[in-house]
């Protein structure tokens, strides 16, 4: 029987390349991915030869059928497609495949992201409000809310600082 | 989208957009773009999936190109006559970069 193992891992969407490294570490090392599931922290491996395999993770609309056969038609395999989220991967021998080969679109991808987390973010305030009145009563939510607020804020500001690094590359001014 | 504010966002071009709106003279799907300018470019430019889509996608938006027909589910698009004008004009500025670069460099081999 060949071996196997099921590893949760964290990762938040700001930092998607940490965990496509870190799948890409796991497969030359010969764990081999099986199965991406549980909103793409649960990650199945099985015991195989070491591969040279590409791990991309991208956010598009969900259920994005044109995007999904192009991708196919590219080469790239789709593991994971739940909520806008796609993992893709491919092997490869000498040059490392990427999903996204220009900045501009690397840029958009990032804004994506972004207009997600702000919208998590607005949506909380009616919430507060609305509950204002009975909140008061456990003051500890609001302690909950800040530290969701904060996560938030820090989600956004790492993406628009990745943006702004990815702009400082390019040297030149922005496109728009 | 005017002509003028198509102008402002799309010139002076990448070679991205370069590269696709140049294929798309012809009607062409997203993996047949992606073949083309593989082999124009002599597999210098593999153009990433993500980056593709993307591209369509805005200048579908901005009415660059057009969809023309879905075949094999995989749909299809070709330049409109505002994508055709911003190509003249970008194939205009680059051959001025390239008449000038002989005249200046010449063809002297550093």
């Amino acid at each position: 029987m060949s071996e196997r193992k099921h590893v949760k891992k964290w990762w938040f969407s700001w930092d998607s390349e940490k965990i496509e490294r870190w799948l890409e570490e796991m497969e030359a090392d010969g764990w081999q991915l099986t199965a991406v599931t549980g909103n793409a922290i649960r990650f199945d491996f099985e015991r195989g030869e070491p591969r040279r395999m590409r791990y991309c993770v991208d956010y598009q609309t969900p259920g994005n059928r044109d995007y999904i056969l192009l991708c196919q038609d590219a080469g790239w395999e789709l593991l994971y497609d739940q909520k806008g989220w796609y993992v893709w991967r491919m092997p490869y021998t000498d040059a490392r495949p990427d999903l996204y080969t220009d900045l501009d679109t690397l840029l958009d991808r990032n804004k994506r992201l972004v207009a997600v987390l702000a919208t998590l973010l607005c949506a909380q305030v009616p919430i507060l409000v609305a509950l204002h009145g009975s909140l008061n009563r456990f003051p500890f939510v609001y302690v909950i809310y800040a530290a969701l607020f904060a996560f938030l804020f820090f989600g956004i500001s790492r993406l628009n600082a990745a943006n702004k690094r990815l702009r400082e590359q390019r040297g030149g001014l922005p496109r728009n | 989208m005017k002509r003028e504010t198509l102008q402002r966002q799309y010139l002076p071009m990448s070679e991205t957009m370069f590269y696709i709106l140049l294929a798309l003279t012809e009607v062409r799907h997203g993996y047949g773009i992606m073949q083309y300018v593989e082999e124009l470019t002599e597999g210098r430019i593999r153009l990433g999936a993500g980056t593709l889509y993307g591209t369509l996608s805005r200048m579908e938006k901005d009415g660059v190109i057009a969809f023309v027909r879905e075949e094999d589910r995989r749909k299809s698009y070709q330049a409109t006559e505002d994508g055709r004008a911003l190509l003249k004009q970008e194939i205009a500025r680059l051959s001025e970069l390239h008449r000038n670069a002989r005249r200046v460099w010449g063809d002297r081999d550093e």
